[in-house]
């Protein structure tokens, strides 16, 4: 169960967060949909300590993390696992350092065996061997977002973060993406949370979705309660699905 | 305020060293990409450092007569002086602007923070490698530049003046005493921990995309260049003054 309890968040004179309460059970496929800039993001990055709340709580199962120091984070790594909304893998490595990064400790008679299921999670699995001493660079966009994905689940985290995941493929690789991140959500049985402002694969993935503006959550429910919806905004993201 | 959170930054990386073994290929593969992306700059930089001070030197000896003891003039202000500060600015340019160019990008595509969050620590895995080889392949090529600009000016006098690398090497002994060695290869040393340092640190602060990363660079080449002249000055006072203490000069 995560928690997220009257968080703050302001840079500078921007109030980016103004006081998010939201809960998110355990094994649930949870979306968070919103205009840019409303704190999305920024809720996720405070899931993993890449920032701290100005005040409020913030709950990891039975930790409250907001006022953990970096060496507590660790363990909340292990946890969690954050997939960047950029495919965010080491230009100098080759795809392979990449894919283990998370698992450096781990035997490697015991990578040999996760790797593989890893990547079949992702679909990458008969083109990863020919092209492992390959560098990031040489993938498509599409590819290193999975690999990507890959590279979080090797650890085995049991709460999966998505940061707008979906960002800058096409339609068919955004599909793609919502189908692994059901899929494994189902068969892994991971807690996931996804940033997102796709409203169409949002309705068809998650279990449950909150609407966000300025920093609070304003609408939550699940896909069924989300359409019948009566706040504005959600109104407004459900109109443009049916133009 | 910037030297003290930088002083700071080095003493991260200080306490990291012993874990440098972890990450040897990274530094192994940037120690061999810096020398041999720096190679080309370094001769060129050597030898024509040495070769314009040489000809300064030998139209004013020449008026004295005194074209005999231009080898171990020349030798001994280059390597003293004007040969560290030229190349490590030559170095600064490009090892640095190119370290802090890399982190930076690194910084701002997410690379530094997911890194991170995979529970690994980046100053460890990104700067240490890095930090390791730009300061030793700076000490190894300003070292290797001095060489080449003593040659530089041999090759440029006996060329221009048609003094004999023979009488041009006689001299070099008597002037280019251990002093000068000491402090060409302390300069060096500083030189290169500085460049290091500054490209790691400019790198890794990077905010702002790639706004930030030409930021990052720009202040890496002006910070160098500072740190290396006050550096410059700081080491020969207190060197010399040493040696005369010491009776060697």
């Amino acid at each position: 169960m995560i928690r997220f309890k009257d968080v703050k968040k302001s840079f500078g004179t921007k109030e980016v967060l103004r006081g998010m309460s939201v809960e998110i059970k355990t094994g649930e496929v949870f979306f968070v949909l919103g205009c840019s800039g409303t704190g999305k993001s920024v809720m996720l990055k405070h899931l993993v300590g890449l920032l701290e709340p100005d005040s409020g709580e913030i709950w990891v199962d039975d930790d409250e993390i907001s006022r953990f120091t970096e060496a507590q984070f660790e363990n909340i790594r292990k946890k969690c696992g954050l997939v960047f909304q950029l495919p965010a893998l080491v230009d100098s490595r080759n795809l392979y350092e990449n894919l283990t990064l998370g698992i450096r400790q781990m035997p490697f008679a015991q990578q040999q065996i996760v790797i593989p299921k890893a990547l079949q999670d992702v679909g990458m699995e008969k083109i990863f061997p020919e092209i492992f001493d390959r560098y990031p660079p040489s993938l498509s966009y599409g590819e290193q977002k999975r690999l990507a994905l890959a590279r979080t689940l090797l650890p085995d985290p049991e709460i999966l973060l998505y940061d707008e995941p979906t960002t800058g493929l096409d339609n068919k690789n955004a599909l793609l993406i919502h189908d692994l991140i059901k899929s494994i959500s189902k068969h892994r049985n991971k807690t996931s949370i996804v940033v997102s402002h796709d409203m169409r694969n949002a309705l068809a993935t998650a279990d449950r979705l909150a609407v966000v503006d300025a920093g609070r959550v304003i609408d939550l429910g699940t896909p069924d309660e989300i359409m019948a919806s009566k706040v504005e905004l959600t109104r407004s993201f459900l109109e443009d699905l049916r133009e | 305020m910037i030297a003290a959170q930088q002083f700071q930054f080095l003493t991260q990386i200080v306490k990291r060293m012993p874990l440098l073994w972890r990450e040897r290929r990274e530094f192994q593969l940037q120690f061999a990409d810096v020398a041999i992306r720096s190679l080309s700059t370094t001769i060129t930089a050597g030898i024509f450092t040495g070769a314009v001070l040489a000809l300064q030197f030998h139209l004013q000896l020449k008026d004295f007569g005194a074209e005999s003891v231009l080898g171990g003039l020349n030798t001994s202000g280059t390597i003293r002086e004007v040969g560290p500060i030229l190349i490590a600015f030559m170095l600064a340019g490009k090892v640095g602007a190119y370290t802090s160019a890399e982190l930076g990008s690194m910084k701002v595509t997410d690379q530094i923070q997911a890194v991170r969050c995979l529970g690994i620590d980046p100053i460890t895995f990104f700067v240490l490698p890095r930090f390791c080889a730009v300061a030793l392949t700076a000490v190894l090529l300003l070292v290797f530049g001095l060489v080449i600009s003593v040659l530089g000016g041999m090759v440029a006098v006996w060329g221009i003046a048609d003094i004999h690398p023979d009488q041009y090497l006689l001299t070099i002994s008597r002037f280019a005493s251990n002093t000068s060695l000491i402090l060409a290869t302390t300069k060096s040393v500083v030189f290169g921990i500085l460049m290091g340092l500054i490209c790691c640190y400019n790198g890794y602060q990077t905010e702002g995309g790639t706004f930030g990363v030409g930021e990052s660079v720009r202040k890496t080449a002006v910070q160098s260049m500072v740190a290396i002249v006050i550096a410059d000055f700081a080491i020969t006072s207190i060197l010399e003054t040493v040696f005369r203490w010491l009776g060697w000069s």
